[in-house]
């Protein structure tokens, strides 16, 4: 397993302050774009199934493979299939911003993994943090 | 972190992207099915070492030139003769030292020596076959699962 220095675990840990409104403003679209169950209570099993797999993964390209899957594959309902096509090529984008940030940070192959890693996972918090503000304030609304 | 973890995030990722992209050009029309594409990922995880074969027997079985060039594709990147990068060529940029620079037959070779060379050799093998049943199930995972968002995108 790497251990990254303290260095540059601030260092990541800084970018993802300093970008916290642009992952924000994804959440937010996330809430747009997938809503959740209001009668129920119930959040957006992709939102969850992002936040997952993100906190789980052992190779960052996993991340990225799950949006892919997610806006090519058929064997899926295709609500869902056209709510990530909408999101999914943004989403993929915000990844790549990740990635290339891991390559700024540090030089070996082997932090620049746990980089990304802890990017994403950075980044995955301040994104469903934003989707779950936006539900918490719709919840307070009247119901219509 | 392992070599195929690492691979995987990286120059698997890169290779597939660019390999399905190259391939596709600006074309929009996919040569081939979703279905095949599941079926390629499926051997891959399950029998690694059939890839080549299943892509021998699916060209066979091709009618348009496209589609004969996405096979033979995959056949080139598990194969030694690959006419750029592949799976197995990677695996000999990382084969370990002492299997790199294999003696050449030569005549008046002592029994020792080319028992030596031909042990060699054998680990050789060896090493690039398990590297092959690691590499390729990594390799196509992302290959696939960039031709199915380039096919969704149609």
């Amino acid at each position: 397993m790497i251990v990254l220095s303290n260095e540059l675990i601030q260092r990541a840990d800084r970018y993802i302050d300093e970008n916290h409104e642009t992952f924000s403003c994804l959440g937010g679209r996330f809430f747009d774009t997938f809503g959740y169950d209001r009668s129920n209570n119930v959040i957006s099993t992709q939102i969850r199934n992002l936040q997952q797999i993100t906190c789980s993964a052992t190779r960052f390209a996993d991340i990225e493979d799950f949006v892919k899957n997610q806006m090519g594959k058929e064997r899926t309902n295709e609500q869902t299939q056209q709510r990530w096509r909408a999101l999914g090529d943004d989403v993929l984008q915000g990844l790549e911003q990740l990635r290339i940030k891991s390559q700024e940070l540090d030089g070996d192959a082997d932090n620049q993994m746990a980089l990304r890693l802890r990017l994403a996972r950075g980044w995955v918090r301040a994104v469903v943090s934003e989707y779950l503000y936006c539900v918490a304030h719709d919840q307070m609304e009247p119901t219509p | 972190m392992t070599l195929v973890d690492r691979l995987s995030d990286t120059t698997y990722r890169e290779q597939a992207v660019k390999q399905v992209d190259q391939l596709l050009g600006d074309n929009d029309q996919f040569p081939i099915k979703a279905a095949q594409i599941y079926g390629l990922r499926q051997i891959a995880r399950q029998q690694p070492e059939t890839v080549n074969e299943f892509a021998n027997r699916q060209r066979e079985r091709a009618q348009h030139e496209a589609e004969i060039d996405f096979w033979n594709l995959v056949s080139n990147l598990c194969s030694d003769a690959a006419p750029t990068w592949s799976v197995h060529k990677e695996g000999h940029v990382h084969l370990p030292v002492e299997l790199q620079n294999i003696p050449a037959r030569r005549q008046g070779m002592t029994h020792e020596e080319q028992r030596h060379r031909n042990e060699l050799t054998r680990n050789r093998r060896e090493w690039l076959g398990q590297w092959d049943n690691e590499h390729i199930p990594a390799f196509f995972e992302r290959f696939c699962t960039h031709a199915l968002y380039r096919l969704g995108k149609e």
